[in-house]
């Protein structure tokens, strides 16, 4: 297995630097290329007569004039060669209306994951050697590689995060790093291109764990900008310098420096160039850019980004501004039941409308608690499968896809991977028998009923099970929740549906004080765990207990039965060194799942949607099929977009 | 007049400093504070517990949340009257810096709102009562209830859906277009937001448009048919100066000394519309805070409007007095 990584690593890093030339060599299991190698655009190809390349038509004028650099400096040693999408582009225009966010939100990690979710690619960092052991992880930057203002980039930076803000001595707050333990790991720098991470324990699941949101710091921060404002690098008083750093990581909070800062440099395709706070944001080229088509031309194509900054704006404003033609793209908020709207206004628009294998991919899922702190004989139903079984069997999920989801999607659990439905285990107790579940019910016990037709618990005593849910989280969660408790009555089962706000949502959730709740997705995608089908969505205390393994005291309720077996599962299928071990444990957990329902999912497999401008190019999913999340960004690649003339 | 005006000042200021202790009151009342949000965040990341509880300790010291409510009260309302409004948790910034701008653009769509509502109400409500019971005097009234019966929002939505699929607006929303967002002001650019504002001006003030076309109704009618009235017309005064100079003017009063009152529900109104408009005032900031907990933040927001309120009303009370010599206040 260790031979076989390593001929792995040693081809990732072919593919970095010959990947033009080998691509049609390299094996899929290395690095899928995004495109049909035969129909990888070939270099005699005439370039369109409006490409003036190998850079930006702005650029090259400032370059004329002599206030910067010509490319070749610019540029690093080991460009990244970005295969496009569809075809090599033009550069210029606005991309108007993502998030701020979402721009970089993909931007700048030190590797970042395919479009099949499942292998590797080369970002900041040109490749990776793994040891043997998973005990480390060695990046090798690019040689010559520039922030950008200019100023090089290198090791120094990363180590400067990992020093002075990681670690620093004035963190109030620990830092904490998706995927690594910030007390036993360490950074150490090798030399000026190369970082190696030292991890207490293998860490085989490194790369997934570290690539969200969170760990957006990897690549280091622009240590010769940030010194300035860093207590260690200044001659403050003692006194303020706590001050001083409470500042900076308030800045650094979240990365949102990348949007607010437009002084701070970045390796970013674009940097941020005028902001105000809450409102807007432009974003304008990054003239250091490292990566480049398969011809040589920098990337970006696209000049400028134009977006709005996170809070001001509710989901109908966003849609009507598409509508009225202001934005290029529009997605997180559209929704199925959106569809017939931008459908009709397609033509008149110019707009394309993508559907995406959601990366998330059950909608709406009942989470059943296994670790019910409240009253002892509904904790007892909620651990009795046939209880489960029987919500299952009940729900009209027939209904749900058609009026949530326009019957674009499909009835079933959705613990399938995306675009994935596995008949046997998406499909578990998910077709309507309300005889069945009536069956299972007088079976466990409740066949006895109240003035009303309402079941009770075997001692007469009357029962009601409440349905905690956030109102409007997620695709349709009031009317599934309606839906729902309608199926419920019908099999005689009272369950009250309970909107909560969202604060009380997650203090009911840490103390174990709800029943069965409504969660927007089910988890789905191998290896990702964080929104998934993990236990901490139904047995928090199971949960709980597995994470303070390490600890002195432990945390939580040892998990028993069926919740262990899921537990060890869970496990086995982060920590494992074997991949095909991992995936075999990750299907065996779906499929306990699928038999204890745990999770009762209603629809699986109903697209993301994205809405953009017709004349945009290179885009996921307008040639080869690809999945994306209807809340995420990370698989758009926005820097190889470009406007057809 | 000047003891007058002194009293009213002390009672506004207790007043405000009432709203500050209650205003910082409630927005603790729930259970949990800003923290309890923040650690389900942390637990997301799976940091161990003690990491946890050591990132809250940290936070919790630099905030001051570890210390008794009126510990934190005085700590924030020390900052408040020095014209420090605090610093806001959940966005990691100086509220001053957050609000400046904000906190204008809310009083400009709040007047404009309050004069768009005025201009509409007191030609309508005078023609509806000289014509009482009339074709017109009905569609307006109709008109001004459902302004009053419409949620704001629904009117922001059903405008917005308007614009855009009935009259193909190419631009919907915010107070500016977006060369002029980051500019400095200008007069090109109050006049794009003057372009902009008479759509939440329109949707907030046509809320309470519909209260004062029955108020002046109401009182042009009870005034039209007093003696003095009469007199005038015998005096052979034109019927508009009958109208303008001595119906009106007497008619007025209830609708100024309802001015001071109709501010909250204007700056209440304003916080939905700006949600759905997507517009850079105040309203979304307060709700944000409300929701995270993030009390400083709201608790300067709250005593800021209320300051507006009260000083609103204070502007009310004087044009009152200006207006009607019967109510000018006297020495007790």
């Amino acid at each position: 297995m260790t031979v076989q990584r390593r001929a792995r690593v040693f081809s990732w890093l072919s593919v970095v630097t010959l990947f033009a030339m080998i691509l049609a060599g390299c094996g899929p299991a290395v690095a899928p290329a995004p495109a049909e190698p035969a129909a990888a655009p070939a270099a005699e190809e005439a370039p369109a007569p409006e490409m003036s390349g190998p850079e930006a038509p702005m650029l090259a004028e400032m370059v004329e004039a002599g206030t910067l650099p010509p490319l070749e400096e610019r540029l690093p040693a080991d460009v990244l060669v970005l295969e496009p999408e569809d075809s090599i582009g033009h550069y210029g225009g606005t991309l108007r209306g993502p998030h701020a966010w979402d721009v970089f939100f993909e931007q700048g990690l030190l590797q970042r994951l395919h479009n099949d979710r499942d292998t590797f690619l080369p970002q900041v960092a040109k490749g990776w050697d793994w040891a043997d052991d998973f005990t480390s992880i060695t990046f090798h930057l690019r040689e010559g590689m520039k922030w950008s203002d200019g100023q090089p980039y290198g090791a120094d930076d990363i180590l400067f995060w990992w020093n002075d803000i990681v670690q620093s001595e004035y963190n109030v707050q620990p830092y904490s790093v998706s995927g690594m333990n910030t007390e036993t790991d360490t950074v150490v720098k090798v030399d000026d291109t190369t970082v190696r991470f030292e991890f207490a324990e293998p860490r085989p699941s490194f790369l997934v764990a570290s690539r969200g949101a969170w760990s957006y710091g990897f690549y280091g921060l622009p240590a010769h900008y940030f010194k300035q404002f860093h207590p260690n690098y200044n001659d403050t008083a003692a006194d303020n310098a706590q001050e001083e750093y409470d500042k900076l990581r308030d800045v650094l909070h979240q990365n949102q420096w990348i949007v607010k800062d437009p002084d701070a440099p970045t390796v970013n395709a674009w940097k941020s160039i005028d902001y105000k706070e809450g409102q807007y944001v432009l974003f304008e080229r990054n003239p250091y850019y490292f990566g480049v088509d398969p011809e040589g031309n920098q990337l970006p194509y696209i000049d400028y980004i134009e977006g709005l900054d996170k809070y001001d704006g509710d989901a109908e404003l966003l849609k009507a501004k598409t509508l009225a033609g202001e934005t290029d793209i529009l997605f997180r908020v559209v929704r199925p039941s959106d569809f017939p709207v931008f459908k009709e206004k397609e033509e008149e628009l110019n707009l394309q409308i993508t559907f995406f294998d959601d990366v998330f991919n059950g909608r709406q899922t009942f989470m059943v608690n296994q670790n019910y702190v409240g009253d002892a004989a509904i904790a007892e139903l909620l651990h009795t499968a046939d209880f489960r079984r029987a919500l299952s069997l009940a729900l009209d999920r027939e209904l749900m896809n058609e009026s949530i989801h326009l019957g674009l999607g499909r009835p079933g659990h959705g613990f399938s991977p995306p675009g994935v439905f596995d008949e046997a285990i998406d499909g578990a107790y998910a077709t309507r028998d309300p005889d069945a579940a009536n069956a299972l019910l007088d079976g466990i016990g409740l066949d006895q009923r109240d003035s009303d037709g309402m079941r009770t618990l075997a001692d007469g005593s009357s029962l009601t099970i409440i349905l905690m849910l956030r109102s409007g989280w997620g695709i349709g969660s009031d009317e599934t929740a309606e839906i729902a408790t309608d199926n419920w009555r019908e099999i005689g089962l009272r369950v009250v549906a309970k909107p909560v706000e969202r604060k009380l949502h997650s203090e009911l959730l840490n103390a174990n004080d709800w029943q069965i709740r409504l969660n927007p997705s089910t988890g789905g995608w191998t290896g990702y765990w964080r929104y998934g089908m993990s236990l901490r969505q139904f047995a928090r205390g199971a949960y709980d207990w597995i994470q303070s393994a390490g600890e002195d005291e432990r945390r939580g309720i040892e998990p028993q039965g069926k919740l262990k077996e899921l537990a060890d599962l869970q496990q086995l299928a982060e920590q494992s060194q074997d991949k095909e071990e991992s995936q075999m444990a990750f299907h065996e957990y779906r499929v306990i799942l699928a038999d204890q329902l745990f999770q009762i999912g209603t629809v699986a497999n109903s697209p993301a949607i994205l809405i953009i401008n017709g004349n945009l190019r290179n885009v996921p999913g307008q040639v080869n099929p690809a999945a994306i999340s209807q809340g995420e960004s990370e698989y758009l690649r926005f820097e190889q977009w470009y406007y057809e003339q | 007049m000047g003891r007058a005006l002194l009293r009213r000042s002390v009672q506004m200021l207790v007043t405000l400093w009432l709203v500050s202790i209650l205003g910082f009151v409630i927005i603790q009342l729930p259970p949990g504070d800003f923290l309890t949000l923040l650690e389900s965040q942390l637990e997301e990341q799976r940091l161990s517990s003690a990491q946890i509880e050591s990132a809250l300790a940290g936070l919790r010291a630099r905030y001051g949340l570890d210390q008794p409510v009126y510990v934190q009260y005085l700590r924030w309302i020390s900052g408040l009257v020095r014209g420090d409004l605090g610093y806001s948790m959940a966005l990691r910034a100086d509220v001053n810096e957050l609000l400046s701008e904000r906190l204008v653009l809310t009083l400009v769509i709040s007047f404009a709102a309050m004069v768009f509502s005025l201009a509409l109400a007191l030609p309508i409500g005078v023609y509806s009562a000289m014509k009482q019971y009339s074709w017109a005097d009905y569609l307006f009234t109709v008109l001004g209830f459902l302004g009053l019966a419409l949620p704001n929002m629904l009117l922001a939505l059903i405008l917005v859906f308007l614009a855009v699929t009935v009259f193909n607006a190419s631009t919907v929303g915010g107070l500016f277009s977006p060369e002029y967002i980051t500019a400095d002001w200008s007069l090109a650019k109050v006049l794009d937001l003057a372009r902009h504002l008479w759509l939440p001006a329109f949707i907030v003030g046509f809320s309470s448009t519909a209260g004062t076309i029955r108020v002046v109704r109401a009182q042009m009618l009870d005034t039209l048919g007093e003696p003095f009235i009469q007199t005038a017309r015998m005096k052979g005064l034109s019927e508009n100066r009958v109208i303008t100079r001595h119906a009106l003017r007497v008619a007025l009063n209830p609708v100024v000394s309802g001015l001071g009152l109709s501010l909250p529900s204007l700056i209440s109104g304003e916080t939905i519309t700006a949600l759905v408009l997507g517009l850079p005032t105040v309203g979304p900031l307060l709700l944000s805070a409300l929701f995270a907990e993030d009390m400083y933040m709201a608790g300067s927001i709250l005593v800021i409007l209320s300051g507006a309120l009260v000083v609103g009303n204070f502007l009310a009370d004087l044009t009152l007095a200006w207006l009607d010599p019967r109510i000018r206040l006297v020495e007790p």
